[in-house]
């Protein structure tokens, strides 16, 4: 079987229209793998799998150390070492702040006493069901949890990759977004003809730019006397624009109910699937001009 | 006793407050036995991570009995509360001056541990 490509969907800010174009994208092709890694805030279930919580679940586990205070002499050793400020000598006891720890484990390495083993912990969990044609894995960071990569990091290792691979991104320029970028073929970035939408992309642009990411842009909410703000901007860039979906009540109001507009709007599984095919054929041409 | 109070510069008593305690510039050192004052450099004021624990270690190692600000971040919190340093809070005052008269008069109140941190 041929290798399918895998595609990041991407924005500079929430509520743009990464899950609207992740959903409908992937209802709309045969043989996908939906994988949503906006970890903080997934939302792909609504539309895919509301019940997700129901099904498959497993634990995003992390190392934490924990402090032996008979072992320990207030060296300081540790704190000195933590990069991340998770320690803090108070009162000759080392004080651990789990949610900033990375699990790098070098604490334990430099104790001289022996004093720092490590604990696991949850740190979030990964929700997966299977519907015909779409393989649909969720990522969640547990409430109160700062550090959203490790479980994009797991939920990564769940890539099928003789699927059509989709994976919806965290907003923004942050490390959890490159996380779940960095190793997909190309990333669709939704933008919004309004300034702040503008201002986004540039920010998002940028990003992708310095990562050496090969991109296009699908504007959503599109509306003709505000398109330009976003094209004129793409075209003195050279990025293409692949598709506009239009500002339309139809469109959020089925939005607001949970109901994909794939399925209810004629026309917009072909037009789905051509976005998939100029993906593809963005996608060759990128890789055919960088290795000129 | 020692005081400490976030500072946008290291100056004198005439020195504005910073709006935030862990990300501060500096911290205005005051010793209250003689009322002098010295600042030292927040030298975690720019870490992506953990800035309020770094601060609060900084004010611990100072010796301090107290600090003074309009915002604790929970874990800066956590961490002056463990070293067993009083947390106060600031409202209407601009200057350390202010801050240190007010201090010395008893007229602050006990900080609440408030929301903060960021992604």
């Amino acid at each position: 079987m041929s290798q399918e490509i895998s595609l990041s969907i991407l924005s500079g800010k929430g509520g743009t229209g990464k899950t609207t174009l992740a959903v409908n994208l992937a209802l709309a092709l045969d043989n996908v793998q939906l994988l949503d890694a906006d970890v903080e805030e997934p939302n792909d279930y609504l539309f895919i799998s509301p019940k997700i919580e129901e099904k498959e679940m497993e634990s995003v586990m992390s190392l934490i150390p924990e402090v032996n205070d008979e072992k320990c002499t207030a060296c300081r050793k540790c704190v000195d070492f933590c990069e991340y400020n998770a320690l803090a000598m108070m009162l000759d006891k080392v004080l651990v702040f789990e949610e900033v720890c990375h699990s790098c484990g070098g604490c334990k390495i430099v104790c001289p006493e022996n004093a720092i083993t490590e604990k696991e912990k949850e740190l979030g969990k990964l929700y997966h069901d299977r519907l015909d044609e779409l393989d649909f894995w969720q990522g969640e960071l547990n409430t109160g949890e700062e550090k959203a990569v490790p479980v994009i990091e797991k939920l990564k290792t769940k890539i099928d990759s003789d699927k059509k691979v989709i994976i919806d991104s965290p907003p923004g320029t942050t490390c959890p977004t490159i996380e779940a970028i960095i190793d997909t073929d190309f990333t669709v970035v939704v933008t919004e003809p309004s300034t702040f939408g503008l201002h986004d992309l540039k920010m998002v642009v940028e990003m992708l730019n310095n990562l050496d990411q090969d991109f296009a842009v699908v504007i959503n909410r599109a509306e003709s006397d505000a398109d330009y703000l976003i094209e004129d901007f793409c075209q003195k860039k050279g990025i293409s624009v692949l598709l506009k979906i239009p500002f339309s009540r139809k469109i959020a109001e089925l939005y607001s109910n949970g109901k994909p507009f794939v399925y209810k709007l004629e026309g917009w599984e072909e037009k789905f699937k051509t976005l998939y095919k100029d993906i593809i054929e963005e996608a060759v041409n990128n890789e055919r001009n960088n290795s000129n | 006793m020692k005081l400490i109070i976030p500072a946008v510069k290291a100056e004198n008593f005439e020195t504005k407050i910073h709006k935030n305690f862990g990300r501060a510039n500096y911290f205005a050192v005051i010793n209250c036995e003689n009322n002098e004052i010295e600042f030292i450099k927040n030298t975690s004021a720019n870490k992506n991570s953990g800035a309020g624990v770094a601060a609060a270690q900084l004010c611990a190692d100072q010796g301090a009995d107290a600090a003074a600000a309009y915002h604790f971040g929970p874990k800066a919190y956590e961490a002056l509360k463990a070293a067993d340093i009083k947390l106060l809070d600031l409202n209407e005052q601009k200057l350390i001056t202010e801050a240190f008269n007010d201090y010395q008069a008893g007229k602050l109140a006990e900080s609440e541990a408030g929301p903060g941190g960021h992604h």
